[in-house]
């Protein structure tokens, strides 16, 4: 509870600092056991992951706009191209013309560069892989509804479905069991550390061509070979460079929590 | 001197180029052959009389860093000597940089070798004044103390070498902007891409070298093309 009066406060401080942007409201997902996809090498095949909060829904154009208002070097014609392809925001009128049917749809044509600078101007960060995807494995009824046949049905539904023109609007699917909308059907979400994917095997001889590539224990062997959503967001995530922008890809933000000892997470 | 050289038309310019690349050389093979030593500070050679004036790096550009430039990164670092460092201090170089950390014991000590290969290519040529940076994905343990044993072990000469420790937040940039990869494992170690990449006087990646064991000739053909 002390907490969630810390986050609201953190928030209304926001709403005051920028005028008129109103951040999204974070949910908690307590502490929990995460299986990556990608287990390390000889590593655990299950992580503790702690409680964090989560922004309800992806990030808004209207959100988007307000930042780039209060941070010129994020509009489109000043951004330096390290940061952001020449696709940043192509869907927008101009620097600060998001389309009034765009407000409420999940901004996308942003880079991971932009995302982060606006998870940080508004007091937040971008969630890690292992947090999207506990956030993600879970169905309305159940934490970890990875194995259940309904919602892989339904991702990969969305998956095979060509992208929309415009991206539909923020919360039009259903909330899971956390309160979190969207994380499948809508957008593509960046992570912060999409860049931790290593695209080939283990570099010390494994015979495998282009390993000199890359170095150590990075080593791949998925968890769950049927889990062909996973794998599909993980080879999106291994695909991307941070100045990408791209029409199905948007981002929503992150906090930590302090661990609620009162409900005893797990 | 600056206005001198800044005046000097473009067949002027590198006829001087030359003429003091030749004195360089010229400098070098003294030195080798048991000569004194040519430290920082020691006088010049009697010997070496000359109409032109030596070599000087031209002023850094005040014009815009282009878009395309590493150098828009706004995270600082902290050198082997314990200088805060902003990788935007290196415009105006030619600059060889990798990322790598000093507890690997396989690939990094390559890109390293690698990268003195391109160095032995270059470190004769005072005209190019080409940089060495080595960025550590390791926060924790690469500390400045660290980075200096491991250039001491290493042999890096510091006049052209800086080793730099990170904040979590600036490496994990500093990757993505280099179109890295890398994750820390549970030991603390890191598995992560091999890429030494060579910027233009502007920041600007000009070339990207992948994997270990690379021969240098590529990296120095486009070194080559950023000579004045």
């Amino acid at each position: 509870m002390v907490v969630w009066l810390a986050l609201a406060l953190l928030g209304v401080a926001n709403v005051g600092v920028v005028g008129d942007f109103a951040p999204t409201a974070l949910v908690r997902v307590p502490a929990g056991v995460y299986r990556p996809f990608f287990p390390p090498p000889g590593g655990p095949t299950e992580e503790q992951v702690p409680a964090f909060a989560l922004e309800a829904h992806a990030v808004t154009n209207a959100q988007f706009l307000a930042f780039v208002r209060a941070n010129p070097q994020w509009q489109r014609s000043k951004v330096p191209r390290i940061f952001a392809d020449e696709r940043y925001l192509t869907h927008w009128g101009g620097d600060l013309e998001a389309g009034p049917d765009l407000a409420d749809r999940p901004v996308t044509y942003v880079s991971w560069f932009a995302a982060r600078a606006y998870a940080e101007w508004a007091g937040r960060r971008l969630p890690t892989i292992v947090e999207w995807e506990r956030a993600g494995a879970a169905s309305e009824t159940r934490e970890d509804a990875r194995g259940e046949a309904g919602l892989r049905e339904r991702i990969l539904g969305w998956y095979s479905r060509p992208t929309p023109r415009v991206p539909p609007k923020v919360q039009s699917t259903p909330a899971n069991l956390w309160g979190v909308y969207d994380l499948h059907g809508v957008v593509w979400e960046w992570t912060d550390d999409f860049n931790t994917l290593l695209r080939q095997g283990e570099a010390r001889g494994d015979g495998q061509p282009g390993g000199g590539l890359f170095c150590g224990a990075g080593s791949v062997g998925s968890a769950d070979p049927s889990d062909y959503a996973a794998y599909m967001r993980f080879a999106l995530r291994s695909s991307l460079r941070g100045a990408f922008c791209l029409g199905n890809l948007g981002f929503r933000c992150a906090t930590d929590v302090a661990p609620d000892t009162a409900k005893g997470d797990e | 001197m600056r206005r001198h050289l800044m005046n000097l038309n473009g067949p002027t310019l590198r006829m001087t180029l030359g003429l003091s690349l030749g004195m360089t050389l010229g400098l070098a093979f003294l030195a080798c052959g048991g000569d004194a030593a040519t430290t920082v500070g020691a006088p010049e050679p009697a010997a070496v009389k000359t109409p032109v004036e030596p070599y000087v790096v031209p002023p850094v550009s005040t014009a815009p860093l282009p878009g395309e430039s590493l150098y828009h990164l706004p995270t600082t670092w902290t050198d082997q000597a314990e200088q805060t460092r902003s990788i935007a201090e290196f415009r105006g170089h030619v600059v060889v940089l990798a990322m790598m950390f000093t507890h690997c014991d396989y690939a990094c000590p390559r890109i390293v070798a690698d990268m003195k290969a391109i160095e032995a290519g270059v470190e004769a040529d005072e005209a190019l004044d080409v940089r060495f940076v080595l960025a550590s994905y390791d926060t924790k343990r690469d500390t400045p103390e660290t980075l200096r044993a491991f250039a001491k072990d290493k042999e890096l000469n510091l006049a052209r070498w800086t080793l730099l420790h990170g904040k979590p937040e600036g490496v994990r940039e500093l990757s993505a902007a280099m179109g890295g990869t890398y994750a820390e494992n549970d030991l603390g170690n890191f598995a992560h891409s091999n890429q030494v990449v060579v910027l233009d006087r502007d920041g600007r990646i000009v070339h990207v070298q992948d994997g270990l064991g690379i021969a240098p000739d590529k990296a120095l053909a486009a070194i080559e093309k950023l000579r004045r």
